[in-house]
């Protein structure tokens, strides 16, 4: 500590008004108590009274500096919290000892709920931006099922006896509907016929957008991980033509677009050209349907490749087997959307190696299986739509801009 | 006559819009697509969306009026919409700020369950069997899948949970007879109950969680398999003789997890059911220790004795005195040092499929920790194999005594010398490094590929091949590339036309063609006898007065059969002009695109013959030249 050097006490005397008692500067004292108190904190009683060998040690011990492990460097924020006091704080009289452990233990609930567990019970109700109800419940309860039992047992013979029993029953009601009070009943208090068998409706294969209705597509020789060369550079053919056959058809659809948009640039020149000829009275209704049917006919004389573009895809040649006459396959969306398309799944030249340890895994298995459902038609194609913006966005000038001189 | 008025009859009938649908059942849009998932209801397409969308044209998914009826008794359904009712009283309470009422209501929430849908979807046991291609492949999916907050932590453990549970089965009944292992994951067939089952499973990387796919109908489809794949195992384990859900080693589990943590447990004898002859050893901790009999004995061993780690080097089994009980498994082994076909079990006898079962049997394989234990673990146990894993003995000899609960104490030497005696009978080693540092004399070294090579091809094959750092030959589909190749056949095709040819001209020649994989050490000795043999009989007709040339004769056979075969040819090839000339225009396409594609096969599958056969020529001359 540096101690400065002596100097005169800033009171000189004790006479006069000055002197009084409210007057004398206690600073030194005050100083002295505050240094004390943040000791105290410190180290939970002052430095004076700690022995020599609690504040002192003798370091025998090579430095480690240099090993200093790299970590994470910890927040201000969380340095700033763990300087805590040294004294405990005070224990209310009320609780005492007991109560106050037992307040800590209850801390971190409300009214004897987790707080984790409120946020699952928050999503299950749905309240929370996110609002994945289902999933809130998968969380909670667990699929596997306790009380397991055979469920197909004498599945076979059951199966039989059911459909003779309920074939008979219903040539029985046929004969005489009213005679069984049971089924009195059931005709009394339902509005609709109650339906006693699965319609035929639901045994129908889904529509697939694919041939091979197989959950699991064997894959083509090329995809191994260590591939002879022929398949895999047949896989790289199949792949590589597929891409192309993609990226000619964006650029098509590209190059449409584009001369749409020349063309309306020409009709609106054209239009602004007549616009001049034509007497002011008479603009606003003659140019209106002029300009439609002109961009229509402009663009049917122009273009003989018209037909609204079509979705690019890249089919999965490597799936599709040439042979087999393509029965039941879907070609047109179903619904509103076709299925997702895959990804290429092909290792390059490079990246190609014999050994299992290296592999490193092409695609993804998630969205293979989700494509999959797609493709063989059990679930509807969607496309996820992310909320845009609702308003185009103005451009202004500040008007600050008058401020410059 | 009365008025038919428009959109009463047909399609619009037969068919509804899914907002129809939506409203009919009283669902929301969430609700319906999800038990349209457990239900098994598609979308449809009518022949003209038109008239099925009374005029409209916009575009609509559309499912069969009959198929939405039938759900309108649906029990699930029910369930569904009391669930909105607890939904909005949990909500109401939440908003009150009574938490402790909302846990009540949470408590006794209504709940339902899949196994009346299961049942329904699936009448018969086979029915089921024949689904499982989806559902093996949905969990093996979740359970490689990170926890997240789109995956529970709980959905991947029940996921993994299950899928151990079927590979223990798989494993256990050696109903393994594929296995591909492809840049996406690896593709495995089991034969269950006389069905094909195929399932992919994924690597054991960290997975990239799309966010383009919706998990909502991924997790309901999880849902639904879940509950299938549990029935269909508990028959199938009960058929077995197992008791269904099998015991879960905790040790093991802390130790390596997967199929080998699986106690496979016979509902009467309490004996080893995956090792046929093994004999326990009475030094168990706890009473299901004692009663484990789990996939392999390295393992079994590793239960009893509770979790431990460390390090097995290849080269210290040199010094081991006592051979314990449990380890005296195989009497006889194989001699070491000399050559393996010695010991490779003759497959002519019995079944392919039997073979198969029974193919490692013999040997126990030591795997290298740098290889993915999982799949070699799964084919080697499925084919009757032992495993010893190096990153399991290293975690049992490794123990950390100061992480043990219970002041236990650990016999290190005793450990040591167990792992002595087991790494004694270790046969081959599965090696995936470019090169190793030392070899242990006795164990043969091969790549892994040579498990999955063995079990597609249903033998073992040369060794020599994949020995370590040798280039791999390609790893083969088993089903067959799209052309229909495979090397097997052509070998046998090519045995059969060349024994045609040559039965007449020489008896009893047994010249072994193609196999690559079947050279045997005295083909060489054979080829000699060939020509010797032929040498002699063209001697033999000289004397005789006849010019003899088998190679004369030969061309003058194949001449013969050329002219045979075009005329043949020729017949059909009008009648399928004639044939052509009836079909419609569109079957006219049809049947070119058909042809196109068999031409392409044919092709290929030719110019792969031809090279295949340049192939076992340049070999024989090779051999010859030696």
């Amino acid at each position: 500590m540096e101690v400065d050097a002596p100097k005169q006490l800033s009171q000189p005397s004790r006479k006069g008004r000055k002197a009084w008692r409210k007057n004398v500067d206690v600073s030194d004292i005050q100083e002295g108590l505050e240094k004390v108190r943040e000791e105290k904190i410190l180290a939970g009683t002052t430095l004076n009274s700690l022995s020599s060998d609690q504040l002192f040690l003798v370091d025998t011990t090579a430095s480690n500096a240099g090993l200093k492990k790299v970590g994470k460097k910890p927040l201000k924020v969380d340095e700033i919290l763990a300087q805590k006091s040294a004294i405990p704080a005070l224990i209310s009289r009320k609780r005492g000892i007991e109560g106050e452990a037992a307040a800590l233990k209850k801390r971190g609930k409300v009214q004897g709920v987790t707080y984790k567990e409120l946020g699952r019970l928050l999503r299950v109700a749905g309240r929370t931006a996110d609002g994945k109800t289902s999933l809130a419940n998968l969380e909670a309860d667990s699929q596997i099922i306790k009380d397991i039992y055979d469920a197909w047992a004498g599945s076979e013979n059951a199966k039989l006896e059911n459909k003779v029993e309920k074939q008979e029953s219903r040539t029985k009601k046929s004969k005489h509907l009213l005679a069984n009070a049971n089924e009195i009943r059931l005709f009394e208090t339902t509005s609709y016929a109650k339906m006693q068998d699965p319609p035929s409706t639901i045994t129908r294969p889904p529509i697939a957008f694919k041939e091979s209705r197989k959950a699991v597509d064997v894959p083509v020789e090329g995809k191994s991980y260590n591939p002879s060369l022929e398949s895999w550079q047949e896989l790289l053919a199949g792949e590589t033509a597929a891409l192309e056959k993609a990226e000619k058809e964006r650029l098509r659809q590209e190059e449409q677009r584009e001369r749409i948009e020349r063309l309306r640039d020409l009709l609106d020149e054209r239009e602004r050209l007549g616009l001049d000829e034509v007497d002011s009275d008479e603009e606003g209704e003659t140019s209106a349907p002029v300009s439609t049917v002109a961009v229509k006919k402009e663009d049917e004389l122009e273009s003989s490749t018209s037909a609204p573009p079509m979705p690019s895809t890249v089919p999965d040649k490597t799936t599709i087997d040439l042979t087999k006459p393509k029965k039941n396959v879907r070609k047109h969306k179903l619904g509103k959307y076709r299925p997702m398309e895959h990804p290429i799944e092909v290792k390059l030249s490079d990246e190609l190696t014999d050994s299992l340890r290296l592999i490193k895994p092409e695609g993804n298995l998630a969205k293979d299986r989700f494509i999959s459902f797609q493709e063989r038609g059990i679930i509807e194609s969607r496309v996820q739509v992310m909320p845009g913006r609702k308003y185009k966005k103005k451009v202004t000038e500040k008007w600050s801009y008058k401020d410059i001189k | 006559m009365r008025i038919k008025k428009k959109h009463q009859a047909g399609a619009a009938k037969n068919f509804i819009t899914r907002t129809q649908a939506v409203k009919k059942l009283q669902l929301s849009l969430a609700d319906f697509r999800r038990i349209c998932i457990f239900k098994g209801i598609y979308p449809r397409a009518p022949r003209s969306a038109k008239k099925a969308n009374k005029g409209s044209t916009a575009p609509t998914t559309f499912y069969y009026t009959k198929d939405i009826q039938y759900l309108l008794h649906e029990p699930v359904i029910q369930k569904f919409r009391d669930h909105k009712i607890f939904a909005r009283k949990l909500s109401r309470a939440l908003g009150r700020g009574d938490v402790s009422d909302a846990k009540r209501l949470d408590e006794n929430r209504p709940r339902y369950r899949l196994d009346l849908i299961v049942k329904e979807r699936y009448p018969t046991f086979l029915d089921a069997v024949r689904d499982l291609d989806d559902a093996l492949s949905m969990l093996f999916l979740f359970a490689a899948m990170p926890a997240s907050d789109k995956v529970s932590a709980r959905v991947t453990e029940d996921a993994e949970k299950l899928c151990n549970q079927w590979m223990a089965y798989v494993a256990r009944e050696r109903l393994l007879r594929k296995v591909f292992v492809s840049i996406k994951g690896v593709y495995y067939e089991a034969e269950v109950k006389g069905q094909e089952v195929v399932w992919l499973v994924p690597f054991k990387f960290p997975q990239n969680i799309p966010t383009d796919i919706d998990f909502r109908i991924m997790l309901t489809f999880l849902e639904f398999y879940t509950t299938l794949l549990q029935f269909v195992l508990y028959r199938l384990y009960a058929n077995a003789g197992i008791v269904y859900p099998p015991k879960i080693d905790a040790a093991k589990v802390q130790g390596v997890g997967g199929i080998s943590a699986y106690v496979m447990e016979g509902k009467r004898e309490k004996e080893s059911l995956l090792q046929t002859s093994t004999t326990k050893k009475a030094i168990t901790e706890s009473e299901m220790a004692s009663r484990a009999q789990t996939i392999s004995t390295v393992l079994n061993k590793i239960t009893d004795h509770a979790a431990g780690d460390t390090i097995a080097t290849l080269a210290d089994d040199d010094d081991e005195e006592e051979v314990t009980e449990t380890l005296d498994k195989f009497t006889a082994l194989p001699s070491t040092d000399t050559v393996i076909s010695d010991i490779i079990p003759q497959p002519d006898e019995t079944s392919p499929e039997e073979i198969v079962k029974t193919l490692f049997s013999p040997f126990t394989f030591y795997v290298g920790r740098e290889v993915p234990l999982e799949i070699v673990e799964f084919t080697i146990l499925s084919l009757g194999g032992t495993v010893v894993s190096e990153s399991v003995l290293d975690g049992y000899l490794h123990v950390d005594t100061d992480a043990l609960p219970d002041a236990e104490e650990v016999d290190f030497d005793a450990r040591q010398r167990e792992v002595d005696a087991l790494l004694k009978k270790v046969t081959h080693q599965i090696c995936d490094r470019p090169a190793l540092a030392s070899r242990v004399p006795g164990r043969i070294y091969v790549q892994p590929q040579w498990v999955f090579d063995s079990l597609n091809r249903g033998r073992l094959v040369p060794v020599d091949e994949y020995a370590v750092g040798a280039t791999l030959p390609p790893h083969l589909s088993p089903w067959g590339d799209g052309a229909g190749y495979d090397p097997e056949d052509i070998g046998k095709e090519e045995e059969g036309e060349e024994s045609e040819e040559e039965d007449e001209e020489v008896e009893g020649d047994k010249e072994v063609e193609g196999d690559e994989e079947e050279i045997e050490v005295d083909e060489e000795e054979e080829d000699e006898e060939d020509e010797a043999l032929q040498h002699q009989r063209e001697l033999e007709s000289e004397a005789k007065g006849i010019i003899y040339s088998s190679t004369a004769s030969k061309k003058r056979k194949r001449a013969d059969k050329k002219p045979k075969k075009s005329a043949e040819e020729k017949q059909a090839e009008e009648e399928k002009e004639l044939r052509k000339i009836m079909m419609t225009n569109k079957q006219k396409k049809l049947y070119n695109q058909m042809q196109y594609g068999i031409q392409k096969k044919e092709t290929r599958r030719e110019t792969l013959k031809t090279k295949r056969r340049k192939l076992e020529k340049n070999k024989q001359n090779k051999k010859r030249v030696l």
